[in-house]
Protein backbone atom coordinates (compact mmCIF):
# COMPACT_ATOMS: atom_id res chain seq x y z
CA UNK A 1 0.00 0.00 0.00
CA UNK A 2 1.17 3.36 -0.93
CA UNK A 3 1.95 5.90 1.75
CA UNK A 4 -0.71 8.07 -0.16
CA UNK A 5 -3.28 5.61 0.06
CA UNK A 6 -2.46 4.30 3.53
CA UNK A 7 -2.98 8.49 4.47
CA UNK A 8 -6.43 8.45 3.12
CA UNK A 9 -7.42 5.22 4.56
CA UNK A 10 -5.77 6.50 8.14
CA UNK A 11 -8.78 9.34 7.60
CA UNK A 12 -11.42 7.41 6.39
CA UNK A 13 -10.70 5.02 9.82
CA UNK A 14 -10.68 8.07 11.90
CA UNK A 15 -14.13 9.44 10.54
CA UNK A 16 -15.85 5.93 10.93
CA UNK A 17 -14.20 5.46 14.21
CA UNK A 18 -15.60 8.33 15.92
CA UNK A 19 -18.94 8.08 14.21
CA UNK A 20 -18.92 4.22 15.50
CA UNK A 21 -18.09 5.56 19.15
CA UNK A 22 -20.79 8.49 18.81
CA UNK A 23 -23.78 5.55 17.57
CA UNK A 24 -22.87 3.16 20.49
CA UNK A 25 -22.82 5.91 23.05
CA UNK A 26 -26.31 6.74 21.63
CA UNK A 27 -27.77 3.28 21.60
CA UNK A 28 -26.30 2.87 24.60
CA UNK A 29 -28.05 5.87 26.33
CA UNK A 30 -31.40 5.40 24.14
CA UNK A 31 -31.28 1.15 25.75
CA UNK A 32 -31.23 0.50 22.43
CA UNK A 33 -29.93 -2.87 23.46
CA UNK A 34 -29.97 -4.43 19.84
CA UNK A 35 -27.99 -1.57 18.22
CA UNK A 36 -25.82 -1.50 20.60
CA UNK A 37 -24.91 -5.01 20.07
CA UNK A 38 -24.59 -4.49 16.57
CA UNK A 39 -21.80 -2.06 17.14
CA UNK A 40 -19.66 -5.17 18.28
CA UNK A 41 -18.32 -8.00 15.75
CA UNK A 42 -20.73 -10.53 15.37
CA UNK A 43 -18.60 -13.49 17.23
CA UNK A 44 -15.39 -12.82 20.15
CA UNK A 45 -16.41 -9.76 21.37
CA UNK A 46 -16.44 -8.43 24.84
CA UNK A 47 -16.89 -6.20 27.46
CA UNK A 48 -14.97 -5.82 31.07
CA UNK A 49 -16.87 -3.97 33.70
CA UNK A 50 -15.92 -3.71 37.00
CA UNK A 51 -13.44 -6.70 37.03
CA UNK A 52 -16.21 -8.70 35.01
CA UNK A 53 -15.82 -9.87 31.66
CA UNK A 54 -18.85 -10.52 29.57
CA UNK A 55 -19.04 -12.34 26.28
CA UNK A 56 -22.37 -12.71 26.53
CA UNK A 57 -23.49 -9.10 25.29
CA UNK A 58 -27.15 -9.66 25.85
CA UNK A 59 -25.98 -9.53 29.68
CA UNK A 60 -23.86 -6.69 29.69
CA UNK A 61 -26.04 -3.99 28.44
CA UNK A 62 -26.87 -1.90 31.09
CA UNK A 63 -27.97 1.23 29.33
CA UNK A 64 -31.39 3.32 29.14
CA UNK A 65 -33.42 4.53 32.50
CA UNK A 66 -32.55 8.06 31.63
CA UNK A 67 -29.03 7.17 31.68
CA UNK A 68 -26.66 9.32 29.18
CA UNK A 69 -23.29 8.35 28.09
CA UNK A 70 -20.69 10.87 26.94
CA UNK A 71 -17.21 10.01 25.48
CA UNK A 72 -14.55 12.59 25.25
CA UNK A 73 -10.70 13.19 25.06
CA UNK A 74 -10.24 10.65 21.96
CA UNK A 75 -6.82 8.92 21.39
CA UNK A 76 -6.69 6.69 18.57
CA UNK A 77 -4.43 3.84 17.03
CA UNK A 78 -4.51 2.64 13.61
CA UNK A 79 -2.71 -0.44 12.67
CA UNK A 80 -3.95 -1.98 8.93
CA UNK A 81 -7.28 -3.44 9.94
CA UNK A 82 -7.02 -2.75 13.49
CA UNK A 83 -7.10 -0.25 15.55
CA UNK A 84 -7.43 1.09 19.60
CA UNK A 85 -9.17 3.63 20.84
CA UNK A 86 -8.76 4.93 24.60
CA UNK A 87 -11.24 7.76 25.61
CA UNK A 88 -12.59 9.29 29.15
CA UNK A 89 -16.11 8.21 29.93
CA UNK A 90 -19.07 10.40 31.90
CA UNK A 91 -22.29 8.57 32.86
CA UNK A 92 -24.84 10.83 33.56
CA UNK A 93 -28.46 9.60 34.89
CA UNK A 94 -31.25 12.26 35.08
CA UNK A 95 -29.10 15.37 34.01
CA UNK A 96 -26.60 14.64 37.28
CA UNK A 97 -23.04 12.72 36.68
CA UNK A 98 -22.79 9.37 38.26
CA UNK A 99 -19.64 8.10 37.08
CA UNK A 100 -16.65 8.60 35.14
CA UNK A 101 -13.86 6.21 33.93
CA UNK A 102 -11.54 5.57 31.12
CA UNK A 103 -12.81 2.80 27.91
CA UNK A 104 -9.67 1.02 26.00
CA UNK A 105 -11.57 -0.13 22.91
CA UNK A 106 -10.13 -2.67 20.33
CA UNK A 107 -11.21 -2.52 17.11
CA UNK A 108 -11.81 -3.97 13.79
CA UNK A 109 -12.84 -3.43 10.10
CA UNK A 110 -14.54 -5.82 8.70
CA UNK A 111 -17.77 -5.92 6.44
CA UNK A 112 -16.97 -2.64 5.46
CA UNK A 113 -16.93 -0.75 8.99
CA UNK A 114 -15.34 -0.78 11.94
CA UNK A 115 -16.44 -3.12 15.41
CA UNK A 116 -15.63 -3.48 18.88
CA UNK A 117 -13.71 -6.74 19.46
CA UNK A 118 -13.34 -5.36 22.98
CA UNK A 119 -13.80 -2.60 25.32
CA UNK A 120 -12.66 -2.30 29.05
CA UNK A 121 -14.32 0.14 31.04
CA UNK A 122 -12.35 1.38 34.18
CA UNK A 123 -14.73 3.28 36.26
CA UNK A 124 -12.89 6.19 38.52
CA UNK A 125 -13.09 5.19 42.07
CA UNK A 126 -15.70 6.87 44.19
CA UNK A 127 -15.55 6.89 47.79
CA UNK A 128 -18.06 5.21 49.88
CA UNK A 129 -18.83 4.60 53.41
CA UNK A 130 -18.46 1.74 54.96
CA UNK A 131 -21.02 2.28 57.96
CA UNK A 132 -24.13 4.75 59.37
CA UNK A 133 -21.91 8.35 60.01
CA UNK A 134 -18.54 6.97 59.82
CA UNK A 135 -16.09 7.37 57.40
CA UNK A 136 -14.08 4.73 55.15
CA UNK A 137 -10.60 3.89 54.91
CA UNK A 138 -11.46 1.81 52.26
CA UNK A 139 -12.44 3.10 48.65
CA UNK A 140 -15.16 0.94 46.72
CA UNK A 141 -15.47 1.12 42.89
CA UNK A 142 -19.28 0.79 42.94
CA UNK A 143 -21.24 0.10 40.10
CA UNK A 144 -24.22 2.47 39.48
CA UNK A 145 -27.72 1.46 37.78
CA UNK A 146 -31.00 0.86 37.99
CA UNK A 147 -32.95 -1.48 40.71
CA UNK A 148 -33.84 -3.14 36.66
CA UNK A 149 -30.31 -3.05 36.27
CA UNK A 150 -29.26 -4.74 39.46
CA UNK A 151 -32.10 -7.28 38.95
CA UNK A 152 -30.77 -8.63 36.02
CA UNK A 153 -27.42 -9.70 38.18
CA UNK A 154 -29.20 -12.53 39.73
CA UNK A 155 -27.46 -15.47 39.20
CA UNK A 156 -24.61 -14.43 38.25
CA UNK A 157 -21.38 -16.17 39.76
CA UNK A 158 -18.28 -14.86 39.49
CA UNK A 159 -14.66 -16.41 38.89
CA UNK A 160 -13.27 -18.18 41.54
CA UNK A 161 -10.84 -15.95 43.41
CA UNK A 162 -8.18 -17.80 45.26
CA UNK A 163 -6.52 -16.98 48.73
CA UNK A 164 -2.74 -16.96 47.24
CA UNK A 165 -3.61 -14.60 44.52
CA UNK A 166 -3.09 -11.84 46.80
CA UNK B 1 0.52 -30.64 69.27
CA UNK B 2 0.65 -31.34 65.25
CA UNK B 3 0.97 -35.01 65.79
CA UNK B 4 -2.55 -35.10 67.90
CA UNK B 5 -4.50 -32.66 64.56
CA UNK B 6 -2.94 -34.86 62.04
CA UNK B 7 -4.53 -37.89 63.82
CA UNK B 8 -7.66 -35.79 64.25
CA UNK B 9 -8.40 -34.14 61.84
CA UNK B 10 -5.76 -34.92 58.89
CA UNK B 11 -3.35 -31.58 59.69
CA UNK B 12 -3.21 -28.72 61.90
CA UNK B 13 -6.83 -26.61 61.27
CA UNK B 14 -7.05 -22.93 60.85
CA UNK B 15 -9.38 -21.23 63.07
CA UNK B 16 -12.85 -21.17 60.36
CA UNK B 17 -13.34 -17.47 61.15
CA UNK B 18 -10.31 -16.56 59.25
CA UNK B 19 -11.20 -18.16 55.82
CA UNK B 20 -13.53 -15.29 55.13
CA UNK B 21 -10.75 -12.54 55.87
CA UNK B 22 -7.96 -14.32 53.53
CA UNK B 23 -10.66 -14.42 50.97
CA UNK B 24 -11.65 -11.22 50.86
CA UNK B 25 -10.89 -8.98 48.24
CA UNK B 26 -7.80 -6.58 49.37
CA UNK B 27 -8.34 -2.97 49.03
CA UNK B 28 -4.77 -2.86 47.35
CA UNK B 29 -2.82 -5.10 45.54
CA UNK B 30 0.89 -4.66 45.64
CA UNK B 31 1.78 -5.50 42.37
CA UNK B 32 -0.47 -2.21 41.32
CA UNK B 33 -3.13 -4.31 39.18
CA UNK B 34 -6.44 -2.32 40.23
CA UNK B 35 -8.22 -4.01 43.00
CA UNK B 36 -11.77 -6.63 42.39
CA UNK B 37 -14.36 -5.63 44.69
CA UNK B 38 -16.82 -8.53 45.90
CA UNK B 39 -19.86 -8.82 43.90
CA UNK B 40 -21.87 -7.02 46.01
CA UNK B 41 -20.43 -3.60 45.27
CA UNK B 42 -20.42 -4.41 41.70
CA UNK B 43 -24.80 -4.71 41.40
CA UNK B 44 -25.33 -1.72 39.48
CA UNK B 45 -27.51 0.56 41.90
CA UNK B 46 -28.01 4.31 43.01
CA UNK B 47 -26.36 4.77 46.16
CA UNK B 48 -22.43 5.78 47.35
CA UNK B 49 -23.16 4.01 51.29
CA UNK B 50 -23.20 0.56 52.35
CA UNK B 51 -23.64 -1.11 55.11
CA UNK B 52 -23.67 -5.05 55.92
CA UNK B 53 -27.15 -6.21 57.41
CA UNK B 54 -26.23 -9.63 58.01
CA UNK B 55 -23.84 -12.54 58.25
CA UNK B 56 -24.35 -16.18 58.25
CA UNK B 57 -21.49 -18.91 57.92
CA UNK B 58 -21.76 -22.97 57.75
CA UNK B 59 -18.23 -24.02 58.10
CA UNK B 60 -18.66 -27.64 56.48
CA UNK B 61 -14.97 -29.18 57.16
CA UNK B 62 -12.09 -27.71 58.96
CA UNK B 63 -9.27 -25.57 56.51
CA UNK B 64 -5.98 -27.17 57.19
CA UNK B 65 -2.41 -25.85 57.19
CA UNK B 66 -1.58 -25.92 53.06
CA UNK B 67 -4.85 -25.77 51.45
CA UNK B 68 -5.48 -23.74 48.97
CA UNK B 69 -8.83 -22.35 49.05
CA UNK B 70 -10.89 -20.43 46.65
CA UNK B 71 -14.49 -18.34 46.75
CA UNK B 72 -17.02 -18.13 44.14
CA UNK B 73 -19.50 -15.45 44.78
CA UNK B 74 -23.31 -15.62 43.23
CA UNK B 75 -25.85 -12.94 43.67
CA UNK B 76 -29.01 -13.99 45.25
CA UNK B 77 -31.26 -11.32 45.26
CA UNK B 78 -31.46 -7.47 45.18
CA UNK B 79 -34.55 -6.06 47.07
CA UNK B 80 -36.90 -3.31 45.61
CA UNK B 81 -36.42 -0.04 47.17
CA UNK B 82 -36.69 0.01 50.89
CA UNK B 83 -36.34 3.25 53.09
CA UNK B 84 -34.87 2.98 56.06
CA UNK B 85 -32.99 5.77 59.14
CA UNK B 86 -30.27 5.81 57.16
CA UNK B 87 -31.71 6.54 53.57
CA UNK B 88 -32.92 4.80 50.57
CA UNK B 89 -31.91 1.75 49.00
CA UNK B 90 -31.19 -1.77 48.32
CA UNK B 91 -30.98 -5.37 50.76
CA UNK B 92 -28.31 -7.17 48.37
CA UNK B 93 -28.07 -11.24 48.86
CA UNK B 94 -24.99 -13.14 48.39
CA UNK B 95 -24.00 -16.04 48.53
CA UNK B 96 -19.95 -17.18 48.89
CA UNK B 97 -18.91 -20.77 48.55
CA UNK B 98 -15.41 -21.48 49.80
CA UNK B 99 -13.62 -24.66 47.92
CA UNK B 100 -10.64 -26.29 48.45
CA UNK B 101 -8.43 -27.69 46.01
CA UNK B 102 -9.78 -30.47 45.51
CA UNK B 103 -13.17 -28.61 44.74
CA UNK B 104 -14.97 -30.01 48.44
CA UNK B 105 -16.72 -26.97 49.76
CA UNK B 106 -15.42 -25.81 53.28
CA UNK B 107 -17.76 -23.39 53.99
CA UNK B 108 -20.82 -21.53 52.81
CA UNK B 109 -21.74 -17.97 53.86
CA UNK B 110 -24.65 -15.60 53.15
CA UNK B 111 -24.49 -12.56 53.71
CA UNK B 112 -27.00 -8.96 53.11
CA UNK B 113 -25.65 -5.74 52.46
CA UNK B 114 -28.00 -2.71 52.05
CA UNK B 115 -26.81 -0.24 49.71
CA UNK B 116 -27.97 3.02 50.20
CA UNK B 117 -28.41 6.93 49.96
CA UNK B 118 -27.39 8.33 52.69
CA UNK B 119 -30.38 10.20 54.38
CA UNK B 120 -29.80 14.08 54.52
CA UNK B 121 -30.16 15.41 58.09
CA UNK B 122 -31.61 18.62 58.59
Amino acid sequence: MTYQQQFVLDGLAGAQRFSISRAVHRLYSAGDLAGWIATFRHAGASLTRAGQTYTDLLGAFDGGNGQRLVTVDHEITVDGVEASQQCVVLLFRDGELRTTGTYRDSLIYERGGWYFTSRELESDVVAGECAAGVSADISYEFAFGTYEDAARMVGTRTEPRYAAAR
Amino acid sequence: MPSFAKRQWGGIVAPPALLIGLLMPPPWVPTGEPPTASIAVRVPLPGTAIINASNDVEFLSPVLEGDRLSVIEKVVSVSPEKTTRLGAGHFIETLETYYRGDGSPVAISRNTLFRYTPATTS
